[in-house]
């Protein structure tokens, strides 16, 4: 997807629009910004943001009065984008909202989404000036179920009504390092992989998802060869049964035909009879 | 000491190292307590050095260091390593049981993380950021002037 998805509303006034262009060419430009497409009539933006830490983030741009003066951005995260894409809430999901706010609010709408998604985009280094971003990079995959906001303040619970999410969590196992080889080969690894831990959990659930993806694939590859398979069959089938079909209803018609005659012939007997009788 | 010792080296994510100067050439000199290795559950790596204070008697001071892979907190100074400060839970406890607590928190900082955001900020940065960094405080990143 590409900045061709953005929502760029026609009312706007022009210096928002030339900022939507600046968006525009900054999306395109950006390997880790990308918009996807969106449904808002008075114009509007949905864009997925990869850090450099790893951690994707939405930002759902959106008009309420098509004057580009009342927009709401929302800004969400999650560890996987298969949690982040396609969805909208963040109840009972590991995905959380980030209470991100800009300095800029004097600047046009465009100018302000690309700051915002600018400093997502190097998200480690904003966590050294954003605390809030920092917790987020910092809490795991299971924590985000029940982190509905980061907040100034800190996490706060997706439901209101619960505790704060801090003593929610067992911690991890001790026995968990007692395998010395699972140990040995995590140490090898930490020591030899230059990347970043999460960068490496990522891509490795992204190849799983690949994989997942071409073994799909190929299943429906096979499935679709055999459909095709059968379709022949069945019209080689039909093809063979409509031949005596065609015969039959020659043969039908031929004699249709000859009853036909029969009757004719028969109708002029009967006539010759009348005449005869008559005669006699 | 020796109680906080038995604790914590029955878990493998914290560990008592030797206060053996030739296996540590940096603790020559100094007067350290105990020094314990821990690995946090986001896996970096803290380093907790408890000093006894020359001047003032039964006086400590508990200092914890960071890095993002073993090798580097195995140094005793790598740009690679930066200052952390914590505070100690329980200020009328013990000093053994001070420390246990804060390893305790260390070996789970994720969850450290989400109420001390100086935390979740040195596991937030990557190592390539920790050598322009001195120490993380309760204020933010302390930088390395210039």
């Amino acid at each position: 997807m590409s900045s061709a998805c953005l929502n760029v509303n026609p009312q706007w006034s022009p210096p928002v629009q030339k900022s939507m262009r600046l968006l525009a060419g900054v999306i395109d430009g950006n390997e880790r910004i990308e918009a996807l497409p969106i449904h808002a009539p008075r114009g509007g933006a949905l864009l997925i943001v990869k850090g450099t830490s790893g951690r994707l983030y939405r930002i759902a741009v959106t008009d309420a009065t098509g004057t580009a003066e009342d927009v709401s951005i929302v800004v969400s995260g999650a560890t996987r984008r298969t949690d982040i894409v396609g969805r909208g809430g963040v109840d009972g999901r590991p995905v959380a909202n980030l209470c991100l706010h800009t300095e800029a609010d004097h600047l046009p709408l465009g100018d302000r989404v690309v700051a915002l998604a600018m400093s997502l985009a190097d998200d480690r280094e904003t966590a050294m000036r954003i605390p809030l971003v920092a917790q987020f990079i910092a809490a795991s995959r299971e924590m985000l179920v029940d982190i509905g906001l980061f907040t100034d303040h800190g996490p706060m619970p997706a439901d209101p009504f619960m505790e704060p999410p801090f003593d929610l969590y067992e911690e991890e196992p001790e026995d968990a390092w007692e395998d010395e080889a699972l140990h040995d080969a995590y140490e090898q690894f930490m020591h030899e992989a230059p990347q970043d831990e999460e960068e490496m959990l990522y891509l490795e659930e992204e190849a799983a998802q690949m994989r997942e993806q071409e073994a799909l694939h190929a299943h429906l590859a096979s499935l679709f060869g055999e459909t095709t398979t059968v379709v022949h069959e069945v019209e080689d089938i039909m093809a063979e049964t409509a031949r005596p079909l065609q015969d039959a209803r020659d043969a039908i018609e031929e004699a249709a035909c000859m009853m036909q005659d029969a009757c004719e012939r028969l109708l002029l007997a009967i006539q010759r009879m009348r005449e005869a009788f008559r005669n006699a | 000491m020796h109680q906080m010792d038995v604790l914590l080296v029955t878990s493998a994510a914290a560990s008592a190292l030797p206060l053996n100067p030739e296996l540590h050439p940096w603790l020559q000199g100094t007067p350290h307590v105990a020094l314990l290795l821990v690995r946090g559950a986001s896996g970096r790596y803290y380093r907790v050095a408890v000093y006894a204070e020359p001047t003032v008697p039964a006086q400590h001071a508990v200092v914890v260091d960071g890095a993002t892979r073993h090798t580097d907190i195995m140094e005793g100074w790598s740009p690679h390593i930066v200052d952390i400060e914590v505070s100690l839970d329980e200020q009328q406890a013990p000093l053994p049981t001070k420390v246990v607590r804060l390893v305790e928190r260390l070996m789970d900082d994720r969850m450290m993380a989400m109420r001390e955001p100086n935390i979740a900020q040195f596991i937030a940065a990557s190592r390539d950021q920790l050598p322009r960094i001195v120490s993380f405080t309760n204020d933010g990143p302390e930088r390395v002037e210039g």
